[in-house]
């Protein structure tokens, strides 16, 4: 790369935080200027190996996703560790996160869960792949959990730990966490990074779309409330 | 199990997002379904087993040369969407630049679904 460039490359997620097990993928960020960059990045992530998860952002793309205070860049600032930076590339990061605001896309987030959540239930009438909607189901959840911990004011970006925290927040039923890491096996599965716990069987996918349907509920009422405490935007407190 | 009627329903579903506010979200796991079901039909017809999730696929080299381009259309749309939605944060914006591109690739997969099911 071009020293003169501006980039910068992040480790974020299980590797960045120290609690990676033998299942863990490594988490990079790399920022750069270029769309055709990003392309050439994708392409040496996949002869690197299944374990290297890229996600490449231009500077444009980040700067609008700081102007809605982007989980992403929250979990960046909170656990991200530089990797390596060209000196303006440190200098831009540097600027996008210090000036973060607020995440204001919460209750959209919200629709787009039920949204998933009812395809996986429209899938069911035709004759879906149960593993995969289980892995859809467990994306969403673990989603879900990300934005409940955040506004609630208890930022965590784990595979299990956010949805783990919201079912003790919540006094949701303490057998959830434990399906909960189960269920995420199929998550894991679909990125070849685990086994199948088990052969599911529709009545599993049944129980865990009822489930989700309660957690999204709940985690909806959290959502109002946080949006009416948001400072509004370019006021001085905002 | 998925039937071709069900591939074609499903890319309608992910067409009909492309314009909706959580676009990137709800199209990235609409075409994973998609995927999916059209692997599985692929897997089937060519008498192998289906993947689970969805992936890059190889067709048998005995496959016909419609499943091989059913084949190829999947793991083009597989590469393109995990480019326009990455795991960290599925971007509107980049959903929108590359939806010509991704809309191609489904509109040339409606096409050899539509034939393979006129053949079958």
């Amino acid at each position: 790369m071009n020293p003169d460039g501006e980039y910068t490359v992040w480790l974020y997620g299980s590797a960045a935080r120290g609690d990676s097990d033998h299942i863990s993928d490594l988490d990079v960020f790399i920022a750069l200027d270029e769309f055709q960059q990003i392309g050439e990045v994708r392409r040496i992530a996949r002869v690197m190996g299944e374990i290297w998860s890229v996600s490449a952002y231009l500077w444009t793309e980040l700067e609008g996703m700081a102007s809605y205070g982007s989980l992403f860049l929250h979990h960046l600032r909170l656990e991200g560790r530089p990797l390596y930076e060209s000196p303006k590339g440190r200098a831009h990061c540097a600027t996008i996160l210090s000036s973060l605001g607020p995440y204001r896309h919460a209750k959209r987030d919200v629709l787009a869960f039920r949204s998933v959540l009812s395809d996986v239930k429209e899938s069911i009438d035709f004759g879906c792949v149960v593993h995969y909607e289980l892995s859809v189901i467990a994306t969403v959840m673990r989603h879900a959990g990300i934005l409940g911990c955040y506004i609630s004011g208890e930022p965590k970006f784990g595979r299990l730990e956010p949805v783990h925290r919201l079912v003790s927040l919540w006094s949701l039923h303490d057998k959830l966490s434990e399906k909960f890491t189960e269920l995420y096996m199929f998550r894991l599965a679909a990125d070849a990074r685990a086994v199948l716990p088990f052969e599911p069987s529709m009545q599993d996918l049944e129980g865990w779309c009822e489930t989700l349907e309660v957690f999204i509920e709940r985690l909806e009422v959290e959502v109002d409330a946080y949006d009416r405490s948001l400072p509004v935007p370019n006021s001085p407190r905002a | 199990m998925p039937t071709i009627d069900h591939c074609l329903y499903q890319i309608r579903r992910v067409l009909e997002v492309a314009d909706g506010h959580e676009a990137a979200y709800v199209a990235r796991s609409r075409i994973g379904r998609l995927i999916n079901s059209c692997l599985h039909i692929t897997a089937k017809a060519a008498g192998v087993r289906a993947p689970d999730f969805p992936c890059r696929f190889q067709a048998p080299p005995y496959s016909s040369q419609q499943l091989v381009d059913l084949t190829t259309l999947c793991n083009q749309i597989y590469d393109l969407s995990r480019t326009l939605a990455q795991p960290s944060e599925p971007l509107e914006a980049r959903w929108t630049a590359g939806w010509q591109d991704l809309r191609a690739s489904l509109m040339a997969m409606e096409h050899a679904l539509l034939e393979l099911k006129a053949t079958s």
